[in-house]
């Protein structure tokens, strides 16, 4: 621009030049320059300078309909005199000012977007919230729940310090408040609150530090725990009271007599299940009451006494249900109240006195009335409702009632058991007495026959070895001279004489092996049966007997009787052996369950199974004593020593299939 | 029944066992040297007499004497030990010869003192030669101490 203008002041001072050289010479053409002159600085300032000037200006305004066109614009930017630069310069502020605009109205959404969000987090927020200053302890904020919950107004809310929401009054100043507020705490901190109506509630509370208007602040999240604490106050309640059960239950598993029982019951009744005065009894006759155990706050020493049946009694067993009723009433139970002497008292005991109620429980156990307890109930004081309490609740007379109603019914279960364990117990030793009567008496019979059998074999041999003699003297020396027959009937008495003598040594074989003392030691099967077979060596002569012995595992026994045993089965075997072309006689032992089984084997004559019942009997004989001769006592004398020693005897056979005979002996 | 000098002097109740006894005996000495007493009564009074037949007795004591135990009024245990406390026949060989085997009989004849005990089989057979064994052995195997002359 400057040069153009510069320019022109030259042009127009050589103009003005040239008009003073004209004026000299005429002042009409001067005049007539002048006004050309002028016409042409107008003219040119204007369109040189001044109408760009106008459109900047008007640009300036923002009278976009004066927006020169684009070629305008640039003809104006490309101007390298003043007008160009401020052209440029307002091109450059219109952009600046586009862009922030654009910011501005980014800004303006990040705004709205995070006021909503803010209202999300913030004022929806479901738990009561509260902003307010750490120093002050105004509350500069509170959301919409804090609203409902607390019963304030917004405003009210904010003219408020969070002093007023703590019941209590405060003695620690903001310190206090802000630890009230769990402010910098790790954790939640549970707490009351009072809300506008002066309710007090449990809630838990946590803050942290924000920056809230410029000023330190914190927000506050309180979250109302009422029902969760009524909850767990509920569950405390309801453990202590299974607690209480248990600890009970065990008590009674672990005394066995009936009183100490009923006394455990009332020491529960007092101590874990708040009675204040309890008492237990049972019905003895139609009318009257033992009382089995009492409480020492009782009047006097009830226990073991008895008293009339009074009507709670009587209707709480009978309807088998809990009978409320108050036990001052002298109408009522007198363990109460009574004294000792049966006179009436000047004075309440203290316990029942203080109690409110009493309830008379049927103590019913599988279906079986025992008896009844009475308890007496003080009602509990309400405790302040709260966590900072013992959290305890405040217990309802319907739940005192269900309580004792379980607690009865637990106490009945370990009554009835403490005494059927005690009839049981009596039984037993009725039982056992009867035994020992039986058993003696038996002990006693069998020693008679014992003795009887003894004496009898004894002294029946003296006898007939007088028969026996005497026949066989009269043979020796007269055999000569008698008949052939009368020889021959001499035989026989000798031979009868023989028999008996056999059956005599049998029965004596048998009575001892009862009477004689079982003297057990470690033995060894082998040497008995080495020891019998010797003995039968006679039997044997002449004879074709396969014997075999096998593996016999030394055993525990008397070895007098036990060689009797084996005595008495191998010349069984032998015997019935005997018309056997190839006798064949096993010795044996087998383990088993019941431990070592010893069996003799013969492959004789064998019998039916089917009479091996009376086998071992007495006197039993399977077979003429024509074919096999025997007493009939062996078996017997044998079952009886295997006994002895606390085993087992059986046998297998069939006819003309030889014998087994099995034994086991007691376990070592 | 002679008063002499007697090899056997048989004690016991039974008339059978004393007859069925003396046909054995007759075969081994003659039926002089033989005494038979019916119970213990008997016996002391012919062992242990209070008489002045006393000399006599002395130096003739049987040369056995066959003892039953069970007998009435004076048993024979108790003949047993009323001739071990007598000086007269404390060396005297006794056999108590009788039917019972029970233990208590055999512990109490050997705790007073008695030589043998023997059980009288029922067998007669058995009964004779168990006898005669016996009796054999005392009078013609056993050495006396009296024979010996030993002192007290």
């Amino acid at each position: 621009m400057r040069f153009r203008l510069a320019i022109l002041f030259g042009v127009l001072l050589l103009l003005q030049g040239v008009a003073i050289a004209l004026t000299i010479a005429s002042p009409l053409i001067y005049a007539t320059w002048a006004l050309l002159t002028l016409a042409a600085a107008w003219y040119g300032v204007y369109h040189l300078g001044w109408r760009d000037v106008e459109r900047l200006a008007r640009a300036m305004r923002g009278d976009d309909q004066e927006h020169p066109p684009e070629g305008g614009d640039r003809r104006l930017s490309a101007r390298r005199d003043e007008v160009g630069d401020l052209a440029r310069a307002l091109e450059a502020k219109s952009a600046a000012l586009a862009t922030l605009e654009e910011r501005l109205s980014d800004a303006e959404a990040t705004i709205r977007q995070n006021e909503a969000r803010y209202r999300d987090l913030f004022d929806a927020n479901p738990h009561p919230m509260i902003v307010f200053d750490v120093e002050t302890l105004e509350i500069l904020a509170a959301n919409d729940r804090a609203v409902t919950h607390y019963g304030f107004t917004r405003q009210q809310f904010l003219r408020m310090t969070v002093g007023h929401l703590i019941p209590e009054p405060m003695t620690g100043g903001a310190t206090e408040a802000l630890e009230r507020m769990a402010l910098d705490r790790e954790r939640p901190v549970e707490t009351l609150h009072r809300k506008r109506d002066g309710t007090v509630v449990a809630v838990e509370v946590a803050s942290h530090r924000i920056r809230f208007a410029g000023r330190p602040a914190a927000l506050a999240m309180c979250v109302d725990i009422t029902l969760r604490k009524q909850v767990e106050a509920e569950n405390r309640r309801r453990t202590e009271v299974l607690e209480a059960l248990y600890a009970t239950a065990r008590e009674h598993a672990e005394s066995l007599s009936l009183r100490e029982v009923a006394r455990s019951v009332v020491d529960a009744a007092r101590n874990r299940f708040g009675s204040s005065a309890v008492w237990l009894a049972r019905p003895v006759g139609e009318h009257r009451l033992e009382v089995l155990a009492a409480c020492p706050c009782l009047q006097t020493a009830w226990e073991r006494r008895e008293v009339p049946l009074d009507p709670a009694s009587e209707q709480a067993m009978h309807g088998r249900t809990a009978v409320a009723y108050d036990p001052t009433n002298p109408g009522w139970p007198e363990v109460w109240w009574k004294n000792e002497d049966g006179s009436d008292p000047s004075r309440l005991p203290a316990a029942v006195a203080e109690a409110d109620w009493a309830l008379a429980l049927p103590l019913v156990s599988r279906d079986r009335s025992f008896g009844v307890l009475h308890v007496a109930v003080r009602e509990p004081e309400a405790l302040p409702f709260g966590p900072l309490a013992n959290g305890r609740g405040h217990r309802s007379r319907e739940e005192s009632e269900a309580l004792l109603t379980s607690f009865a019914l637990q106490s009945a279960a370990a009554l009835v058991n403490a005494d059927l364990h005690e009839q049981l117990q009596r039984t037993a030793e009725i039982l056992e007495q009867r035994v020992k009567e039986r058993t003696a008496q038996l002990e006693e019979a069998n020693r008679e026959l014992e003795a009887f059998s003894y004496s009898v074999s004894h002294d029946l041999r003296a006898p007939l070895r007088a028969v026996d003699g005497f026949a066989r003297l009269a043979l020796v020396q007269y055999g000569k001279a008698i008949p052939e027959e009368c020889r021959t009937l001499l035989e026989s008495v000798r031979c009868g004489a023989a028999e008996m003598t056999a059956l005599i040594h049998s029965l004596l074989e048998f009575s001892r092996s009862s009477r004689q003392a079982l003297h057990e030691r470690e033995l060894d099967p082998k040497d008995l049966v080495g020891a019998v077979l010797d003995g039968l060596k006679q039997d044997l002569q002449g004879r074709t007997v396969d014997i075999d012995i096998g593996e016999l595992p030394p055993c525990m026994g008397d070895p007098v009787l036990l060689k009797q045993v084996y005595a008495n089965l191998l010349s069984n075997a032998v015997k019935f052996t005997a018309k056997r072309e190839s006798a064949r006689i096993e010795i044996g032992a087998m383990p088993s369950d019941a431990g070592t089984v010893y069996y003799v084997r013969d492959n004789g004559a064998g019998f039916d199974m089917a009479r091996a019942q009376r086998l071992f009997g007495v006197f039993q004989r399977f077979h003429r004593s024509e074919d096999y001769p025997g007493t009939g006592i062996g078996l017997a004398t044998v079952h009886r020593i295997i006994v002895r020693h606390g085993g087992r005897i059986w046998c297998e056979s069939a006819p003309d299939q030889g014998t087994t005979f099995y034994f086991t002996l007691r376990e070592r | 029944m002679s008063d002499g000098p007697v090899d056997i002097v048989l004690v016991e109740d039974s008339e059978h066992d004393r007859e069925l006894a003396l046909h054995v005996l007759r075969n081994v000495v003659s039926r002089d040297r033989i005494k038979m007493l019916h119970d213990g009564v008997a016996a002391l009074q012919y062992l242990l007499p209070e008489d002045d037949r006393e000399g006599q007795r002395a130096s003739d004591p049987p040369r056995v004497v066959l003892l039953d135990l069970k007998m009435p009024r004076v048993d024979g245990i108790e003949v047993l030990r009323r001739l071990r406390e007598d000086a007269r026949t404390r060396r005297v060989p006794v056999v108590i010869f009788t039917s019972s085997q029970q233990a208590g009989d055999v512990a109490a004849a050997y705790a007073c003192g008695t030589n043998s005990y023997v059980v009288k089989p029922v067998d007669f057979d058995e009964y004779s030669a168990r006898l005669r064994i016996v009796v054999d052995y005392w009078l013609n195997h056993n050495l006396d101490t009296v024979d010996q002359g030993v002192s007290e």
